[in-house]
């Protein structure tokens, strides 16, 4: 008996093992807040706005004169 | 360029082969963290800088290592004309000129990154394609970034009066057709100007009859090793004149360029070499002045005339027929288009004084029984 549930254990593991994982499911699997911060459109456009009160706007001298 | 689009990563990276790399691998920070501030604690932005080798060398090991001493990443051959016009100086001031190097100057390097992932950090970066890597960087946002003041407008044709460079409005060239990837990630120890690189393009890579001693052109066997390409092929370019750096009440860097002029002046080549024979060249005139770098330190360039102010430069207006090509006594005799002591201020004739054409190396106008026939 425990050798027949062991032999059917196999049977349904082994395939599961060489299925192909795909690349985006790899990096899913990192559970990268990276990736799901930086792909989402509007979460990003929230978060600038967030930024920039914590950081300022990126600064350009107004004493710039002529062309750089 | 949005906030939010310097930042986006487009979710096709993820199937490309750097998509495979985990984002932490080469950024650091704290991938797992929700908290956007805390998440970003030892972050790095550019890991491709100032070396690449622990990033990009991983796999392209040959290429990272002469790109960490490449003219884009050291910007070396500025700090090498600055030392020059500095001659030896106290250590103060020494100090002080390398604050300014780094505040002005420097801004102006590029990485790996810099070039295959966003824009330069010059432009404040933002990534090209949603952090997708580029083979070849697209020409207009990575060359034109840093080199948009001049050469890309030249290039381009936006300067007023002034047609687009013949390789971009006939043959629809990009800068990366004639800057290849071997000059771009060429090592640069001890290269003292980027016209000494000997990884920079040479016309005659693609027109090797016009240098020829055969050269179906009698103007091209005439005046071959004489004579520049740019002298008969390059239209006026953008000269840059008086610029001033400093740092502002805010301490944000500062620069103030007094004006810009399109002109067209031919001069002497100072330094004659088996390398570079010609004796005309076409001369560029950068913007420094004795006073470039005095907000740091006053007087600093005490050796000033060490280095011309008009040099040798590449106008990037090149088209077959220019007016001073179009006949012989177009140029030849043609005081107007050759660098004259008139054409100097005080200040930089001392410095100049082996560039000028002087009346006496001003090639003589011909008399019409003396020109070649075509």
């Amino acid at each position: 008996m425990k050798i027949a549930a062991a032999v059917g254990t196999l049977c349904l593991v082994t395939p599961l093992i060489f299925l192909p994982v795909s690349p985006a499911s790899a990096l899913d699997a990192s559970t990268s807040s990276c990736v799901t911060c930086h792909t989402d459109v509007k979460g990003l456009i929230r978060l600038g706005w967030e930024v920039e009160k914590v950081r300022g706007k990126a600064r350009v001298s107004a004493e710039n004169e002529g062309e750089g | 360029m949005e906030p939010y689009e310097k930042i986006y990563v487009d979710p096709a990276f993820l199937e490309t082969e750097h998509g495979q790399i985990a984002c932490v691998d080469c950024h650091g920070g704290n991938p797992e963290d929700p908290n956007w501030q805390t998440a970003h604690d030892n972050l790095v932005k550019d890991p491709t800088f100032p070396d690449p080798e622990k990033t990009c060398g991983e796999c392209h090991p040959d290429i990272a290592a002469g790109a960490a001493t490449s003219l884009h990443y050291t910007i070396a051959p500025i700090g090498r004309v600055i030392e020059r016009r500095m001659g030896p100086a106290p250590e103060n001031v020494r100090q002080a000129m390398a604050t300014a190097r780094e505040r002005h100057c420097g801004q102006c390097h590029a990485s790996c990154g810099q070039c295959h992932v966003s824009r330069p950090d010059y432009v404040r970066g933002g990534f090209l394609t949603g952090h997708q890597f580029k083979k070849t960087p697209p020409m207009e946002t990575t060359c034109a970034s840093c080199h948009g003041g001049r050469i890309f407008g030249e290039f381009t044709g936006l300067n007023k009066k002034i047609p687009a460079d013949t390789h971009f409005a006939d043959e629809d060239m990009t800068c990366m057709d004639c800057h290849k990837a071997d000059q771009m990630h060429a090592a640069a120890d001890g290269v003292a100007t980027r016209r000494q690189s000997p990884t920079r393009p040479r016309c005659e890579a693609c027109h090797p009859e016009a240098v020829a001693e055969d050269s179906p052109r009698p103007a091209h066997q005439i005046h071959r090793r004489k004579v520049a390409c740019q002298v008969c092929h390059a239209q006026p370019a953008k000269q840059c004149y008086g610029c001033h750096v400093g740092t502002d009440k805010k301490n944000i860097p500062y620069f103030k360029c007094q004006k810009t002029t399109l002109d067209f002046k031919i001069g002497l080549n100072p330094d004659p070499s088996p390398d570079r024979p010609c004796r005309y060249s076409v001369k560029r005139h950068p913007p420094i002045v004795p006073e470039t770098f005095d907000y740091y330190s006053p007087g600093a360039l005490k050796h000033f005339d060490q280095e011309p102010t008009w040099k040798s430069g590449a106008p990037h207006t090149i088209r077959r027929r220019t007016p001073q090509n179009a006949a012989c006594n177009n140029c030849h005799g043609n005081r107007e288009l050759f660098l004259d002591v008139k054409d100097l201020a005080d200040w930089e004739r001392k410095a100049n004084a082996a560039v000028v054409v002087s009346d006496e190396n001003l090639p003589p106008a011909i008399a019409p029984e003396d020109m070649p026939k075509n």
